[in-house]
C-alpha cells in the first residue's frame, strides 16, 4: 500500500564511549582462546 | 486494509509504533556508526578466564578472548524519523535526553565497559506541508542540502515533550 510522505526528522550524534565498548566476544573452550562472531546464520538448522 | 491498520493504531503502543512491532515496521531507522577518526581507532583484544564458584579460582583450560574499542573512539550515528507524530518525537527526545547524560552500550558492562554519552547533536528536518521546504527538498542535489536545520536539539524536544504531556492526562496512556 502506497503512504504518504508527510514530514521526515534527521537526528545526527556523537556517540562518544567513556569506558572502552565491547564489539565482540569468544567463549572459553577447552581448546583454548576462541572468538566467535556474535551473529550466526541458520539455515534448515545448520550453521554457516 | 484500513481495518488492519485501525486495530494496529488501537492495539499497539507508542513504543511499539516508534520502533516497529510485528505487525508494523519501525518509523526510526539507525544508521551503522562510523568513525569519526578512523585513523586513530585501535581495536584492542582482551582475554578472559572463566571462574569457578566454588574454588573462586580460574578454571584451568578455559580461556577466551574478547574484543574492545579504546575509550574516546567517537562514533557518528544518524537516526531517521520517518512521518513522525509528536508522541514518536517526544519519545525519542526522552531517550536521546537519557543517552546525552550517560548511558551504557554492548556487553560486560559490570566489568567496566560500555559507558557512553552523546554529544555534538544536530536535528535537521523537512515539514512536506510547507511549501518552501518541498521545493528545497525537491530542489537541492547535495542530502545535507534538503534538510532545515531546526536549532537546539534541547528546546526542541524539550518543547515536544511538553506539548504531548500536556495533552495527556496525569497517569493516562
Amino acid at each position: 500500500m502506497l503512504r504518504k510522505w508527510l514530514c521526515q526528522a534527521d537526528i545526527t550524534v556523537q556517540l562518544q564511549p567513556i569506558d572502552p565498548i565491547l564489539i565482540k566476544s569468544g567463549y572459553a573452550t577447552h581448546r583454548g582462546p576462541d572468538v566467535v562472531a556474535a551473529p550466526v546464520t541458520l539455515l534448515e538448522g545448520r550453521e554457516f | 486494509m484500513q481495518q488492519q491498520l485501525d486495530w494496529i493504531e488501537k492495539n499497539t503502543c507508542d513504543v511499539c509504533k516508534l520502533f516497529g512491532s510485528p505487525v508494523q515496521a519501525a518509523r526510526l531507522r539507525c544508521s551503522d556508526g562510523t568513525l569519526d577518526n578512523p585513523a586513530a581507532a585501535a581495536v584492542r583484544v582482551r582475554d578472559g578466564v572463566v571462574l569457578d564458584r566454588d574454588s573462586h579460582t580460574a578454571v584451568d583450560g578455559l580461556k577466551y578472548d574478547y574484543e574492545t574499542v579504546a575509550a574516546g573512539t567517537a562514533f557518528r550515528v544518524c537516526f531517521d524519523l520517518d512521518n513522525p507524530t509528536p508522541k514518536d518525537e517526544a519519545l525519542f527526545g526522552a531517550a536521546l535526553f537519557e543517552w546525552a547524560s550517560g548511558s551504557s552500550l554492548g556487553g560486560f558492562t559490570s566489568r567496566g565497559l560500555g559507558r557512553f554519552r552523546l554529544e555534538d547533536i544536530e536535528i535537521r528536518g523537512v515539514d512536506f506541508d510547507n511549501l518552501e521546504e518541498r521545493v528545497q527538498y525537491l530542489t537541492r542535489p547535495k542530502a545535507e542540502e534538503k534538510l532545515n536545520d531546526r536549532g537546539d536539539w534541547q528546546s526542541y524536544f524539550q518543547k515536544k515533550i511538553e506539548e504531548v504531556l500536556n495533552t495527556v492526562p496525569a497517569g493516562g496512556q
